[in-house]
């Protein structure tokens, strides 16, 4: 163990401590640590193998920011082990790995790099070697491709979504957005500060000055006090969008976070050096070592070279010193050095320091010896404060712009103007020394708070000239960007690309950076390019001639870091309907099933298998009574002295001139002239007509007409009132005498109440809205009432239909009824493109009408000739019956498809719908369709209407 | 109820038998099915009269009857209950307690056939299921099932949402003594919305 004494380690509990596994090996470490931290003070450095060349990795940054910690839990593939806390008995592997983590079965590809250039997907996808794609490179890829394991059979996780509101949100809770928030609340704004850590503190936490301890106790004592302001550690905000709308993420849960102000306080990532093998475990980033020293108590090596090019190098090289690490050198590339008066601590305390830069590393696991200022040290630890570059990600994606001041070499970040957009504060915005950073996020917190007109005069109050800041101009070192001889000079470490990848891939023309990402993936792993952009853009602007600003970076999108698809997806919530008969159904043994979101009763318990029950509902409407419940047919309301006129635009029947008490059929048609919903009208009265829709199609089509009204401007109301009123189907042979003595009002003779009419009256007391109309062949009435009278309407029903046998059918045998009958059913026997006239519906067309929906295109079509038709196929003879969206042929090519198809109990052989080419269509006529199984049957054309053709048992 | 004008209909006979009850989607037997109310502060309202009006005429006879409408999205307490306005054509009263105010207004409306025109009903009696959400425990949640700023100052105490909540279309509004919310949505969502509220709470108190 490597593990260091208090006060080392603030972030660990010692009086805990957790066993786990790592590939099956034993480790110890403490509540508090991270995976990493632990394996690390457990010696185990190597966490994963890289992308291609399946290099040995280790950990970076600690900061979550490469896939080079991507391990695997037992349930969770791609856990990042710099970030992932610590639990008993974790079991954690490694991912991308062959055979083992130590002795990778693919590592021999780090000696095949020439053979697997940059743009292997461009140059396997084009040109004379696409071919090669399906055959040699898809199932290898497939074999290999994927980092982790999905685990089926993992616990459920409960994600929950919710919402918050602020005036300011602070996104990052370091030095500057502490004093942002404060300052802020103070002046009365109600503020959320959000950070991904554990802790409010940002570097405070973990550089091991003691001013910034001080200081660190002071911000929080303040913060603390302050009751408009909202902390929220361990909460990532993982982008920006329109109107300050930002999703924060906590554990399971997505807060959806609407502010009036956002400041940005994000800081700045630490950009790795470039030289040959900088990708060994053992080499870190200068706030890596600091944070496995300050939070975890992990001494991260024995012997260590410090590559001190800002003041953050310095920084680390003293916080190793403090924790026992030798330091074999520290080398600063900058001619007057990166900061005096670090460097002469060290210098008096005899540590070699060397003016130039780090060349190559050597190692095979781990790091051994670096090659800097021209020799070789022997060392197990190489700390890079190689330069640093502002978070870009939130701003660029708020509007900011990422640029490049080449008088101090520094990323600058610029946010558009207007006065909207986020505020950046401290060290994202430029800042470098404590004290400035602390200036600029209290004058951007009171900023805010002006913008949100709060805390008037404070701004003014506030200092009006900012601390110096010295370590702004020594944010970064322009480090070589020129390849190494041999190679293995990482640019993006999770992308396994060199420098001489995006040097090949600017040769191949590709000069713009977004084409190099396109070509070569850059920047397409877990870190998104954090580690890569910036060096990307020195490479290309050096090769290109461009200065660095000019080139930029690519485009930032949310999200700003990995989220998991159950988080988006959860909580599971499909919303479901039930019609106000939904328990008469459970009563009746009814099983349920979905059509869209509603609940439906498919069949009705009874004796013998599904299609016995089925057949023995479809016999019962044949020959006795049946009750559907049809509650979940759209019903529209339109009154209004233009109501007929509005449904002469929308349908393609005459409705202005529809008897009152008169139901006609509607066929509604897109502008393109394709069948998208069927219905019934029923004029009620001058002024009132009630409209059926389809159950899956009534929103749009009630959404159409809104949309249509408002654009004709006519004297007409239209009301959705599919939830206020039940429907029942009453039909079968007996059902008319049922209906005649359980009439209040209506005469229900065929003289008094004949086939497409309607009444409205009372029938067992419940006042409904009655239609004589039919779907299943026989004698129908569909009475639609209240939806809080249809228990009753329906309880009525079933007790006063007994004797002629009255029973309720489900939706199996009410598509079959409908079969035999021929009627379709829109989006099963209709597809986008089906026209009026391939379903053989040229009646429901008006000629008359100079307007309706579709009508101009419909025509154009219809002028164009048919290529198929929607025809009856007669399965009596066939050798195998066909599945529906089974293939129609015309010699070996597709002409249509089966669109229905079902057992007939009543005709006793099955029959179907299709479509079928319009030179086939005529009755007779022999069409092949391909089954399921592949064999091919011969069938004749039918006429669609299986069942009563002359319309003698529904028309009584 | 008023199902409309009844074009060829006989003048109408009395039925033999007493009135239909009227079943809601939480009653027993209901489309809800056997679940009743999951989570205490949670109140179905549902049953209680509510008369809707839209449509061209609506405002005018409203005037007619000395009731003079809120802004669109506000509410008012009238004689004839809370009234919400939900356009510039649109309004619904809903019923304070037991009492029949809206009941009451719906009959002048049918009994004042020569007025026109005077709007249409809406039948959100029927359509619309009214949820009361009360107590600390259940408003503490609000977050989770609505986008809306809902904190005081941010959503007045007559603001109406005409908004989402639960993943359905719903209309929202402060309770009269802003003791909670009322919450107005598609009657047929009834065992939906109960179930979210349900799945919610039972979660945050550890219930899985």
């Amino acid at each position: 163990m490597t593990r260091l004494p208090a006060p080392f380690g603030s972030r660990l509990d010692r009086s805990r401590r957790l066993a786990f596994t790592f590939e099956g090996r034993r480790f110890e470490g403490y509540a508090g640590d991270t995976i990493a931290s632990a394996l690390a003070a457990g010696g185990q450095w190597v966490l994963s193998r890289s992308f291609k060349y399946h290099r040995p990795r280790g950990l970076m940054s600690m900061a979550g920011a490469e896939a080079n910690t991507l391990v695997q839990l037992p349930s969770e593939p791609n856990a990042q082990a710099d970030l992932t806390p610590l639990a008993e008995g974790m079991a954690v592997t490694a991912q991308n790995v062959s055979g083992s983590l130590a002795r990778d079965r693919l590592a021999v590809l780090d000696r095949l790099g020439r053979f697997m250039p940059v743009g292997f997907y461009y140059r396997t996808f084009m040109g004379p070697t696409r071919q090669s794609w399906l055959k040699l490179w898809e199932p290898m890829i497939r074999r290999m491709a994927g980092l982790g394991r999905i685990d089926p059979d993992a616990p459920p996780r409960h994600y929950r979504k919710d919402h918050l509101f602020c005036d300011l949100l602070v996104v990052g809770a370091g030095p500057a957005g502490l004093s942002a928030a404060i300052a802020a609340a103070k002046a009365g704004a109600d503020v959320i500060l959000c950070d991904a850590s554990p802790e409010t503190g940002g570097s405070l936490t973990f550089c091991g000055q003691a001013e910034s301890a001080g200081e660190l106790a002071r911000l929080r004592a303040r913060a603390g006090g302050l009751g408009r302001l909202r902390i929220m550690t361990g909460t990532t905000c993982n982008g920006w969008y329109e109107d300050n709308w930002l999703p924060l993420i906590s554990g399971d849960t997505l807060w959806r976070t609407r502010a009036r102000e956002v400041i940005l306080a994000t800081g700045t990532i630490e950009q790795p050096a470039l030289f040959r093998n900088n990708d060994l475990p053992g080499i870190i980033h200068a706030g890596a070592a600091q944070r496995l020293i300050h939070h975890y108590a992990v001494r991260p090596g024995t012997r260590a070279v410090v590559l001190a090019a800002t003041p953050a190098g310095w920084r680390a090289a003293l916080d190793l010193r403090d924790a026992g690490v030798a330091l074999a050198a520290v080398v600063d590339p900058r001619a007057g050095g990166s900061d005096a008066g670090l460097a002469a601590r060290l210098r008096g305390e005899g540590v070699a320091l060397l003016h130039g830069t780090v060349e190559e590393a050597r190692g095979r696991h781990h790091l051994r010896a670096v090659r800097a200022a021209g020799r070789w040290l022997d060392c197990d630890l190489l700390v890079t404060g190689a330069g640093r570059a502002p978070a870009w990600q939130l701003p660029c994606q708020a509007g900011g712009r990422l640029s490049h001041d080449p008088s101090i070499d520094a990323f600058t970040l610029e946010m558009p103007g207007g006065g909207r957009a986020p505020l950046l504060a401290g060290s994202v915005a430029g800042t470098g020394a404590l004290a400035a950073t602390l200036a600029d996020g209290a004058a951007k917190g009171l900023a805010a708070a002006a913008r949100l007109g709060l805390g008037a005069g404070l701004a003014a109050a506030a200092p009006a000239a900012a601390p110096p800041d010295p370590e702004a101009a020594l944010a970064n070192h322009p480090v070589t960007t020129a390849p190494h001889p041999r190679g293995r000079d990482f640019v993006d470490f999770d992308e396994d690309l060199q420098v001489k990848d995006i040097r090949n891939a600017l040769r191949e023309g590709y000069s713009e950076i977004e084409l190099v990402k396109r070509f070569s993936t850059l920047g397409m792993g877990t870190s998104q390019g954090r580690h890569s952009a910036t060096a990307t853009a020195r490479i290309v602007a050096g090769a290109s001639g461009r200065t660095i600003g000019e080139v930029g970076v690519t485009t930032a999108r949310p999200p700003v870091g990995p989220e998991s698809l159950g988080l988006l997806a959860g909580p599971a919530g499909r919303v479901e309907r039930r019609t106000a008969l939904h328990a008469r159904h459970l009563a009746l043994g009814a099983r349920m099933i979905p059509a869209g979101p509603w609940w439906r009763p498919a069949l009705y318990a009874g004796e013998g298998d599904t299609a016995a029950q089925v057949a023995r509902e479809v016999r019962l409407v044949r020959e006795a009574a049946g009750l559907l419940d049809v509650s979940t047919l759209g019903k529209i309301e339109l009154r209004g002295p233009d109501a007929g006129a509005f449904l002469d635009r929308l349908y393609t029947m005459a409705h202005a001139g529809q008897p009152v008490g008169r139901v006609r059929y509607c066929l509604m048609l897109n502008e393109m002239g394709t069948v998208i919903d069927d219905g019934v009208a029923f004029r009620m009265a001058e002024d009132r007509y009630y409209v059926t829709a389809t159950t899956g199609a009534v929103a749009r089509v009630h959404a159409d007409m809104l949309f249509w009204n408002a654009q004709w401007r006519m004297d007409v109301d239209v009301l959705n009132m599919t939830g206020a009123f039940a429907a029942l189907n009453l039909t079968g042979p007996g059902a008319r005498a049922i209906l005649a003595r359980l009439s209040d009002d209506i005469d229900m003779s065929a003289a008094g109440f004949a086939y497409m009419n309607g009444r409205i009256g009372r029938v067992a007391g419940v006042p409904v809205r009655a239609m004589r109309i039919g779907f299943t062949g026989e004698y129908s009435c569909e009475l639609h009432c209240p939806a809080s009278l249809a228990p009753a309407l329906w309880d009525r029903l079933l007790a006063e239909g007994a004797p002629e046998g009255l029973r309720p059918y489900g939706l199996e045998a009410s598509r079959i009824l409908r079969l035999e009958k021929g009627h379709i059913i829109i989006g099963q026997d209709t597809d986008a493109l089906t026209t009026p006239h391939e379903l053989g519906f040229e009646w429901a067309l008006s000629r008359r009408k100079p307007f309706y929906v579709g009508k101009r295109s419909v025509e154009m079509r219809a002028r164009q000739g048919l290529s198929r038709r929607l025809v009856g196929l007669d399965l009596s003879g066939a050798a195998e019956i066909p599945g529906e969206s089974c293939l129609v042929l015309r010699g070996q090519e597709p002409a249509g498809h089966v669109t229905s198809v079902a057992q007939s109990p009543t005709l006793g052989h099955a029959i179907a719908l299709a479509y079928v080419h319009a030179q086939d269509a005529a009755e007779g006529s022999p069409v092949s369709v391909r089954c399921r199984s592949g064999r091919v049957v011969t069938v004749p054309v039918t006429h669609h209407v299986f069942f009563d053709p002359q319309n003698t048992r529904q028309e009584v | 109820m008023n199902p409309g004008p009844a074009p060829s209909a006989p003048p109408s006979a009395p039925s033999p038998l007493p009135a239909p009850a009227r079943i809601f989607p939480l009653d027993p037997g209901g489309g809800a099915g056997p679940m009743g109310l999951p989570v205490p502060g949670l109140g179905d309202r549902s049953a209680l009269a509510r008369f809707g009006l839209k449509g061209p005429g609506t405002g005018r006879w409203l005037a007619m009857q000395g009731i003079g409408p809120p802004p669109v999205n506000r509410w008012i307490a009238t004689s004839a209950g809370r009234l919400l306005r939900l356009g510039e054509e649109e309004i619904v009263f809903l019923a304070e307690g037991p009492d029949l105010g809206p009941e009451a207004l719906r009959a002048r409306w049918l009994a004042d056939a020569a007025t026109a025109p005077r709007g249409y009903e809406t039948h959100r009696d029927e359509g619309w299921a009214w949820f009361r959400l009360e107590g600390a425990a259940l408003l503490g949640q609000m977050g989770a099932f609505c986008a809306l700023d809902l904190r005081e100052g941010a959503f007045a105490p007559d603001a109406v949402a005409q908004t989402r909540l639960f993943g359905i279309e719903a209309v929202l509004l402060r309770t009269a003594g802003a003791t909670g919310f009322d919450v107005l949505f598609d009657m047929t969502c009834t065992h939906h919305v109960a179930g979210v509220i349900a799945t919610h709470v039972h979660r945050l108190c550890g219930g899985g």
